[in-house]
């Protein structure tokens, strides 16, 4: 897991320079998925660090919560924020594979005060699906499956729909 | 000089339309409540803060939320273990919600209490007992809670299985001294007659399929009142209820428009799925 932040991190921060060499290429990417590794849904920020031909390499960094209030009714949201690494190949109709981790911080009853308390857990998840998405940027559509291996226990059949914008 | 006017009319405007938008949104509907209630209407949640929230119903979350939402109390769905602990739970098998499965009463407390709900993703919240539910509750005795008794004896005597059940009603109740507190609804008359035998001061509710047989099984086992769903009770048949000095509660209030509907036909309690939006309209 250390070592998947490390390399998304650093990815994050090599994006900016590499943004500088190539800027005709639309390399940022914002989107609103629904459902999806989010759970419900996300609101993502997506970086292309990579591209060999027709293969582009990016990383994806979202947000999302279920409450932004606890039981108590004090705000205290939940977090869930999925990263990942991503393939797409093709031009303007892509195939996207990708493979991440959704940190989730749920605030949840603790079990001997019964008060709010904040557990953080993660859980890997893969996507494969399509992404319509134009090298000079606009309008972007994803569609895809993303099972999710919930608590690194529960493998769940998921899927998500994104509208976003490449610029 | 002419851009100077046009910005200032475009903020006129501006001012306008907030302040129409500020006036609307502030807006109260005025309700004329006529009930056996006190001519006031109960706001409960249904299962805590209701099936559309994102903490599953029945979860101690979502009993708690409600309650400090500033709702007037909340419903929750009981089920009894086969050691006869009483817990907050809904479905008939586990498996449909939680990452355990079989049925409440074929599995001890000790054997559920470590489950967890399987939705939404990445939480884990937990099933509770009415034990331990009542016993987090601050100033428990400001609020009054619904028992919509799930009844699934299985394989069990029937009748076994109602005294049972019964005898775990009346323990809760006593041990936390909420006989005032307490309305209790459900679908079987056995269940309720056992229940009328053993404290006459229960508020007991037949939860019946029409009107027309809750009011008859009501008004023939001298209830409390009547549960029932708000598509198939109207306005005139609440009062007809009251007129038997029957009180009214009605579920299936599932938006904020329902709930401005439900208060229409003056019941004395409302379950609603949107119970924020409730006390909000009641307040």
């Amino acid at each position: 897991m250390k070592l998947f932040l490390t390399i998304l991190l650093l990815s994050f921060y090599s994006i900016s320079k590499a943004q500088e060499d190539s800027l005709s290429i639309k390399k940022n990417s914002i989107y609103i998925e629904i459902l999806g590794v989010g759970g419900y849904g996300s609101v993502n920020f997506e970086r292309e660090i990579l591209k060999i031909k027709k293969i582009k390499i990016g990383t994806r960094l979202g947000i999302t919560t279920y409450n932004l209030t606890d039981f108590t009714t004090k705000f205290n949201p939940d977090l869930i924020i999925p990263i990942s690494i991503n393939a797409q190949y093709g031009n303007k109709h892509n195939l996207e594979i990708s493979l991440g981790q959704v940190i989730s911080f749920i605030v949840e009853t603790n079990p001997n005060t019964y008060t709010p308390e904040r557990t953080t857990n993660i859980h890997p998840n893969l996507t494969v699906g399509y992404r319509y998405q134009k090298t000079k940027g606009g309008f972007i559509f994803r569609i895809n499956y993303s099972p999710i291996i919930e608590f690194y226990q529960d493998y769940k059949h998921w899927g998500g729909i994104s509208f976003g914008y490449a610029f | 000089m002419d851009m100077h006017f046009k910005l200032l009319h475009m903020y006129k405007l501006l001012i306008l339309l907030s302040c129409l938008i500020i006036t609307l949104s502030c807006s109260k509907e005025n309700f004329d409540v006529a009930n056996l209630n006190g001519n006031e209407i109960s706001a409960f949640g249904h299962g805590g803060m209701g099936t559309r929230s994102t903490y599953p119903i029945n979860t101690y979350e979502s009993l708690m939320k409600c309650l400090n939402f500033g709702s007037d109390g909340t419903e929750l769905d009981i089920q009894m273990t086969k050691d006869s602990v009483l817990i907050a739970f809904h479905d008939i098998d586990l498996s449909e919600s939680t990452n355990i499965s079989g049925l409440v009463n074929s599995l001890n407390w000790s054997e559920i209490k470590n489950a967890h709900y399987t939705d939404p993703l990445y939480t884990s919240y937990s099933i509770i007992s009415l034990d331990q539910f009542f016993s987090n509750v601050i100033n428990l005795h400001e609020y009054d809670f619904t028992f919509d008794c799930k009844i699934n004896s299985g394989n069990d005597d029937p009748i076994i299985y109602n005294t049972k059940y019964t005898n775990a009603i009346s323990q809760i109740i006593n041990k936390f001294n909420l006989t005032k507190n307490v309305y209790i609804e459900s679908q079987s008359e056995d269940f309720l007659r056992l229940l009328q035998q053993k404290n006459s001061n229960y508020k007991l509710f037949i939860y019946p399929n029409s009107f027309n047989s809750g009011l008859e099984i009501a008004t023939r086992m001298n209830l409390f009142g009547i549960t029932i769903s708000t598509d198939i009770v109207n306005k005139k048949q609440i009062e007809i209820a009251h007129n038997n000095n029957l009180f009214v509660a009605i579920w299936g209030i599932s938006s904020k428009g329902a709930n401005s509907d439900g208060i229409k036909k003056n019941p004395d309690f409302i379950q609603s799925d949107k119970i924020k939006n409730l006390v909000d309209l009641l307040d």
